[in-house]
């Protein structure tokens, strides 16, 4: 592990519109390619990247680490970024490009690559197993690939022995356990980690931190280089008419649902 | 490369026969060869017998890699085989499970042959006058489908398990196997799987189901799915539950349903203090029925279920329970 104690994390996340609002407050746009989310949508860290980051935590309770976030965005969230900062991470970096941030998983993936190269030296870059908004799972394998280093998908725990990592994967009927020698590239899923809420020690240090925001003339050999056409975006019918049972008790209306199910020959 | 031509699927071993999703891939794959009048390959990590099955399915070819070891296939030997076996076998299109090993190896794969991958597909056509595979996808935990095309040759895709129909076997089929030694030296590991664990918390499979019974954040902790399991049993059905049930360790994470979880399609399905999310309903949506139980009359849940009560589910459900146990015993 580079570094006189403890390693240096570097923990990817994606922001995004909340995957738990309800639906009616997306719409498709005018070109038709693209799914928008209404104003009142709240935007915040894409679900298992706060797994990826409490998992970042956590190693750095345990043996001391540097935590670094990185980020691609059309815009400038580095106040998100300094937010995420207060859960205890060290440092946050932007890489702020909107014909970027527009690219597909392999843009991102090469994008992060290359920030990653420019940072120097690290031990775990860990990502969120797949995206909220696009689901593709894509970016973290990707990534490990254009740094030519061993990755695993959909991880669910990482240890640290003797400098050597200690994962479990998750597989369809269980789990299999690998030993890698960093570095490596995980992407966490989130059956063990919960992301911490922030201190107020940790709030004020954060706040005295400075997100730094690089754009593509700060990275090397990047371009858009789209391998996936979208040819039609769609909303699946998805409204229903349920029908409520109400009656004056729980008791009754458990009782009328029995026999309405009955009646449809559900049971 | 040569001109691109057939497709090819990535099969993967089971205990001793196939695993289902391999049958799922041919079937999807043949579909997609014949649309395009082309040959169906297989690339598989695995046993004779299994290439044989392969072949009974409807494979023309099969590439036979050396079989893993018990622990199974290690990820930095296994992507350089298969990548040697793409560039030999030159196919338009590949497809993988979005299994475990489809999502560890695919997007590697695809940066190394300059790709495009679209990843957890529910549904592939052929567009003839294109000459191209056309895979749809849900986004945003499924509130919106993308039909995609990846990009390049071959074009990756990996494949949602249980959304294919697969195919029919028919021993004394024809085809060929073709034993494939990859190249290895320039690989120097530095990873090894050290134990494989087999973990199943039900004897029932959640995704063969006809009742499921599930609970969400509403239940607010372990005691509460006791009820759930009640009204299971009743029913002949299994319990299942959200992620934010899994996530806050009330049950264990092999019950969790929806688009990170099991895919259920069952008769019935009971929806238990959970709110609605996309990702959880891309786990149940094509449930016949659905019943929703839930204190908040606005969660989206009562948008996509059947029927519903707005209540307390320790007072709705064993009510519910007795009910469906005095119907059955009529």
């Amino acid at each position: 592990m580079p570094g006189g104690g403890g390693m240096r994390i570097i923990v990817c996340l994606k922001r995004v519109p909340d995957p738990e609002a309800p639906a009616s407050l997306f719409r498709i746009d005018e070109t038709g390619q693209r799914l928008v989310a209404a104003r009142s949508v709240p935007r915040l860290t894409s679900t298992y990247d706060e797994s990826a980051l409490e998992a970042a935590l956590q190693l750095k309770d345990q043996h001391g680490a540097q935590v670094t976030l990185l980020s691609l965005a059309g815009e400038d969230v580095s106040e998100w970024l300094q937010e995420t900062l207060a859960t205890g991470a060290d440092e946050a970096v932007l890489v702020q490009d909107a014909e970027l941030a527009e690219g597909d998983s392999f843009v991102t993936a090469a994008v992060l690559a290359s920030a990653i190269r420019k940072l120097g030296a690290y031990d775990l870059v860990l990502c969120g197993r797949q995206a909220s908004d696009t689901d593709a799972g894509i970016v973290g394998p990707a990534l490990a690939e254009y740094l030519g280093v061993p990755s695993a998908a959909v991880v669910r725990r990482v240890a640290v022995q003797d400098g050597r990592l200690r994962l479990e994967r998750v597989l369809e009927d269980g789990y299999e356990v690998l030993e890698m020698a960093p570095p490596a590239v995980l992407t966490i899923t989130s059956e063990c980690y919960q992301l911490r809420y922030a201190t107020m020690a940790n709030i004020m240090a954060a706040s005295a931190k400075e997100v730094a925001v690089w754009t593509r003339a700060d990275l090397d050999g990047v371009t858009v280089d789209r391998r996936t056409r979208q040819r039609r975006l769609y909303l699946p019918e998805q409204r229903r008419a349920c029908e409520l049972i109400t009656a004056d008790s729980p008791e009754e209306a458990a009782q009328r649902l029995a026999q309405a199910l009955r009646a449809r020959g559900v049971i | 490369m040569a001109s691109p031509h057939g497709i090819l699927v990535l099969a993967e071993p089971g205990e001793e026969r196939l695993a289902s999703i391999s049958l799922e891939l041919v079937g999807a794959g043949r579909r997609l060869a014949d649309a395009a009048g082309e040959p169906l390959f297989a690339v598989l990590a695995g046993l004779d017998a299994q290439a044989q099955e392969l072949l009974a399915a409807g494979v023309d070819r099969v590439y036979l890699l050396p079989a893993p070891a018990p622990t199974g296939y290690l990820l930095e030997t296994m992507l350089p085989a298969v990548e040697q076996v793409v560039r030999a076998a030159s196919p338009r299109a590949m497809l993988l499970g979005h299994t475990a090993c489809g999502k560890d190896l695919a997007p590697r794969l695809a940066v190394r042959l300059g790709v495009g991958l679209v990843t957890d597909a529910c549904a592939l056509a052929y567009d003839a006058a294109a000459g191209e595979v056309v895979a749809s996808k849900p986004i945003f935990g499924g509130l919106a489908i993308a039909e995609q095309v990846p990009l390049g040759a071959p074009q990756l895709v990996t494949v949602r398990p249980k959304s294919q129909e697969p195919a029919e076997p028919q021993p004394g089929r024809g085809g060929e196997i073709v034993r494939f030694e990859p190249d290895l030296a320039g690989v120097a590991p530095r990873s090894r799987v050290v134990e494989r664990v087999r973990e199943r918390a039900t004897a029932k499979r959640l995704e063969d189901a006809e009742v499921v019974v599930a609970g969400g954040r509403g239940v607010g902790g372990p005691e509460g799915f006791r009820y759930l399991e009640e009204l299971a049993e009743v029913l002949g059905g299994v319990v299942g539950a959200s992620r934010v049930a899994v996530d806050s360790g009330w049950v264990p994470s092999e019950l969790q349903i929806g688009l990170t979880g099991k895919i259920t399609s069952p008769k019935l399905y009971v929806a238990v203090g959970i709110s609605g999310a996309m990702q959880h309903m891309a786990g149940c949506a094509n449930a016949r029925t659905i019943v929703a139980i839930n204190t908040d009359p606005t969660a989206p849940i009562f948008e996509k279920a059947h029927l519903g009560i707005v209540g307390d589910f320790r007072q709705i459900l064993p009510a519910l329970t007795a009910a469906c146990r005095a119907l059955r015993e009529r």
